[in-house]
């Protein structure tokens, strides 16, 4: 008894002692980054966990179940576990995304696994512990095991309007101009257009700031409380699915922007009268890249990579998006 | 019009990807299995010949000279097969499920969404492969296995692994 009573002392304290640190920070310096795994490692006998202790692949046949509304994905009739413990379930509105998650599992040699070997399996069990962790009552352990109630990953999301990679212009003297004039004939129709998105959900019409380096130098960047209250209220009509392919999106190209273009682009109706396929939202992403290469050529293991990558990222948020 | 045939145009570059992807996949576990069978009848032959030494009876020994050939022949002609050149590799096995997703009856806006989507799909495949492949070209230690990685870490300060 003594121990339990001393136990939830202890915790109790180093709660207040949390909220006291935190309140005393910046609230942006108290969030933790994202993209860096946070999920505690635990025990649950998960295939998705499995797969991540042993690396070796341990069934022969993968098969899509379907009942009612939806299709569970099955390893040797097994269905597979996300890492929180819920069944692989896709609604048959994302039948295409089940189809190639059951490619994913049956492309895989068996030699070794590694964790960018299934890039749609982690958005889509991402997508059903989110959801699962959001239903009200839920256990505390568990939000801090996937990173973060929404509210908390949403702010931690708003930073990255900030320094948009869409909103960052370089100098005109740079590249003979060729880059900066590239910038402004991509970036300035989507900056106005992404304007005029972003003002429905506020009283009057927004301006984004942006990073100019002619104008501003080397600085930091930051967007008004209006500005930033009208995303929030945007990232609050999504729902969980979008909100973590929007998630995955701006992690990837580093750009809030972005996501909003391939989530709009992938909508039933979409509001923002701009659609760009998957290529145009990888190079908007990457233009700076593009002329650096251009320029000084590509560093093997390392451009080849970083651009492959990049777009097979953007591709899957895509197809986790996408839903008829 | 032209949006049909660049629709037709981006599921050929799906197919494609598919089987590039897959095949890759399946060359590896073929192999694999290939390996796992020859060890299996190995130890059966071996098995068989003990058995062949302990018999007594000289017909009896006879009767077993069949079996054991037969497998040496089977070993043998598993030892020849080469999984990259098996032809049923060249084709996706799935392709009846995608098709049929694919042209579900729908909206004509959905179906024009969808004939959409199947480009992004085949960018997704096309990419992931393309990673891959490159990962494990610039880190070649990547996929060694534990016996081949002793051997080269022995190997490193003039070593030899022994033999089995």
């Amino acid at each position: 008894m003594i121990k339990v009573s001393l136990r939830k002392n202890t915790l109790a304290f180093r709660n207040n002692g949390y909220v006291l640190r935190s309140s005393l920070c910046r609230t942006y310096a108290s969030l933790s980054p994202l993209g860096v795994d946070q999920t505690v490692e635990n025990n649950l006998q998960t295939e998705t966990n499995r797969l991540a202790k042993t690396f070796t692949k341990f069934w022969d046949n993968v098969t899509l179940n379907s009942d009612n509304d939806a299709l569970t994905v099955a390893l040797d009739n097994k269905p597979i576990r996300t890492s929180l413990g819920h069944t692989l379930t896709v609604p048959k509105s994302r039948e295409l995304l089940a189809i190639m998650l059951k490619n994913e599992w049956s492309s895989l040699p068996n030699l070794s696994i590694k964790p960018h070997s299934l890039p749609l399996t982690s958005i889509v069990s991402r997508c059903i512990d989110l959801e699962s962790v959001s239903k009200p009552g839920c256990d505390p352990d568990l939000v801090s095991k996937i990173g973060g109630d929404r509210v908390k990953l949403s702010e931690a999301l708003l930073r990255y309007l900030d320094t948009d990679t869409l909103l960052c212009f370089s100098p005109h003297a740079e590249y003979e101009g060729t880059l900066r004039s590239a910038q402004n004939e991509m970036y300035l129709p989507i900056i106005s257009a992404i304007e005029r998105f972003l003002s429905k959900f506020s009283s009057g019409p927004l301006r984004l700031q942006v990073l100019d380096a002619d104008l501003h130098g080397l600085r930091g960047n930051a967007q008004s409380e209006e500005v930033r209250e009208a995303a929030r209220k945007y990232l609050n009509t999504l729902n969980l699915w979008d909100f973590t392919v929007f998630e995955k999106t701006v992690l990837t190209t580093k750009s809030f922007i972005c996501a909003i273009l391939l989530l709009e682009s992938k909508a039933k109706c979409s509001s923002l009268n701009m659609k760009l396929s998957m290529e145009e939202i990888a190079k908007c992403a990457t233009l700076e890249t593009i002329y650096q290469t251009d320029r000084w050529g590509e560093v093997e293991d390392t451009h080849d990579v970083d651009k492959r990558d990049v777009r097979r990222n953007i591709n899957a948020a895509a197809i986790v998006a996408y839903e008829e | 019009m032209s949006s049909r045939s660049e629709a037709l145009s981006s599921y050929k570059a799906l197919i494609k990807a598919l089987v590039r992807s897959s095949r890759r996949a399946r060359i590896a576990q073929a192999a694999e299995d290939n390996k796992r069978q020859i060890t299996l009848l190995t130890y059966k032959k071996i098995n068989a010949v003990r058995q062949q030494a302990q018999e007594k009876d000289a017909k009896s020994k006879i009767k077993l000279i069949p079996q054991i050939g037969a497998l040496t022949k089977k070993i043998e002609s598993l030892k020849n097969q080469d999984p990259a050149k098996f032809k049923k590799f060249l084709f996706y096995g799935n392709v009846s499920q995608l098709r049929e997703a694919l042209l579900r009856d729908a909206q004509p806006e959905t179906l024009i969404k969808r004939m959409e989507h199947i480009r992004d799909l085949a960018g997704f495949v096309q990419n992931q492969l393309e990673y891959e492949q490159l990962v494990e070209r610039y880190n070649p230690g990547l996929n060694m296995s534990q016996n081949e990685n002793v051997k080269r870490t022995a190997a490193r300060v003039g070593l030899h692994v022994p033999e089995n």
